[in-house]
């Protein structure tokens, strides 16, 4: 989990979701907006992911 | 429309007055009325009034129609409603294969006497808190024009809060029913979730889905849960407290001072996490919703309104590994809140922290920030609804002012609970409906 969600370099992300969109046969026209989402759903998921005290 | 739903029943079930008469008084009020609030997407005139005239067939008849008998009501355009489409607020849903039955709720309402008027605007696929859709177009609240009714639920909230009907039925995923209850100023129960009947509602996140009704009085509010599915159970004793921490933050003012006010001598409790919870109730939402319209997302994108498409596509892109780890929380977090229950039977948090945002300016606060409304209105509903409690959302009686409201939350089958705390404060004036009238002035909705 901790691989996904560290961010890779924004290049190779954009166009690894760019791949992910065309493979769904989704217009890449969505790739900013699913990318936003994406990366606000990538801190939730951080966050679930913090070592905090008992 | 004025009168409660109990009120209706009453002089239906009586004979004092027809159920056609309160099914053409309701069809008037839309008429007259729903221009300036978009509550209603589909005015029933037709099955309204063939229901009345059986319902009063059925007082001539000499037989009871049921405890809401010639109530009028209406239902969140995700139900079921047999011979139309069901739309699920999406403009791609409006040529959809008619629905061949009636959502189980709404066949309980009918079997109760009730009579079905109209359908209710939403968020596009109930994945919103503004009822702002592409589409159907906004639901204003009926205190004030200018101002959001919430969402997703927001045309059956504003259609009871504007005094179009006396009850409606939404559904509430993350706080659909429970946000647009708060900035309208009206009564609407979230149910534990499973309690009552989810056949013909279009669902999005099976996890947190549910159906709840909205009411002007918490004795409709409970005649309506009854007829769904609630069950009663009696109760004494209850003990209260207030959530503290993080639902403390981001209140209002005058929020905070009227908790203050009417419950400041009750204990205060925390819950751990609660960031975490809504982050994890955030992914879990966005896992299931991307998944259930992945084939749709595949087929026809450009068909859904963008603000909704990228977040179910982000959704359905998003790694597995996410949702796991939020499914994981959930269990820790559920039995953090559960213990809390073992010695208290009520938990008052605030719902939403202000007041209604304007339709021009749809943002609120949080921690300093201003951000989308759409987005951002569930911050004190969604980490309750993640664990599937019961929760109604109360009306702070506030004649003249725009409507705030408090969530009064239970343990799983505590709903009797709840209503026995409703009632009480209903009857000290601490909590109440108000609608302004035609005039601008207020009235009380059960008067």
């Amino acid at each position: 989990m901790k691989a996904a969600m560290d961010a890779p370099p924004a290049e190779a992300a954009v166009a690894a979701l760019a791949a992910a969109l065309l493979a769904l046969d989704i217009s890449d026209t969505c790739l900013p907006g699913v990318a936003a989402n994406l990366a606000a759903l990538a801190a939730h998921a951080r966050r679930l992911a913090e070592e905090r005290p008992a | 429309m004025s009168g409660t739903a109990l009120a209706i029943a009453a002089a239906v079930r009586s004979g004092e007055r027809s159920a056609a008469s309160f099914a053409q008084a309701a069809i008037d009020a839309i008429r007259a009325r729903d221009g300036a609030i978009g509550a209603v997407t589909r005015l029933l005139a037709p099955r309204a009034l063939a229901e009345a005239a059986a319902v009063d067939a059925q007082v001539a008849a000499g037989r009871d129609p049921g405890p809401l008998a010639g109530v009028p009501y209406g239902v969140k355009d995700l139900f079921d409603v047999a011979g139309l489409s069901t739309t699920a607020g999406a403009a791609m849903r409006i040529d959809a294969p008619p629905a061949t039955r009636d959502a189980e709720a709404i066949s309980r309402m009918r079997a109760a006497g009730a009579v079905l008027v109209a359908t209710l605007n939403m968020d596009e696929f109930a994945y919103g808190f503004a009822t702002v859709n592409a589409a159907f177009g906004t639901t204003r609240n009926p205190h004030d024009p200018s101002r959001l009714a919430g969402g997703s639920s927001g045309g059956s909230a504003a259609a009871v809060a504007g005094g179009l009907l006396p009850v409606a039925l939404g559904s509430d995923t993350n706080g659909s029913v429970r946000v647009p209850a708060a900035l309208c100023g009206v009564y609407g129960l979230k149910p534990a979730h499973g309690s009552l009947p989810m056949a013909g509602v279009f669902p999005f996140v099976d996890s947190f889905d549910d159906i709840g009704p909205f009411a002007t009085t918490v004795a409709d509010l409970d005649a309506v849960w009854m007829v769904l599915g609630g069950i009663a159970a009696p109760v004494s004793d209850i003990r209260s407290a207030r959530l503290g921490g993080w639902f403390a933050r981001n209140v209002c003012v005058e929020l905070a001072e009227a908790i203050e006010e009417h419950f400041g001598t009750l204990p205060v409790v925390t819950i751990p996490d609660v960031d975490r919870a809504r982050s994890a109730a955030y992914i879990m939402t966005a896992g299931e919703g991307g998944a259930r319209h992945l084939s749709a997302l595949r087929a026809r994108a450009m068909a859904f309104d963008p603000a909704t498409r990228d977040r179910l596509i982000a959704g359905a892109l998003m790694p597995a590994s996410f949702y796991v780890e939020a499914q994981r929380f959930r269990e820790t977090f559920r039995a953090s809140v559960e213990a809390l229950f073992a010695d208290h039977d009520v938990l008052i948090a605030p719902c939403v922290g202000e007041p209604a945002p304007l339709i021009a300016d749809p943002h609120v606060s949080v921690d300093g920030e201003r951000v989308p409304a759409r987005a951002h209105l569930g911050l004190f509903t969604q980490p309750l609804s993640f664990i599937g409690l019961p929760v109604i959302a109360v009306p702070l009686r506030r004649p003249g002012k725009l409507p705030l409201g408090l969530q009064l939350v239970g343990r799983p089958g505590g709903e009797a609970a709840l209503f026995a705390l409703a009632h009480s404060l209903e009857r000290e004036g601490v909590i109440g409906s108000t609608r302004p009238d035609a005039a601008g002035m207020v009235t009380d909705h059960a008067a």
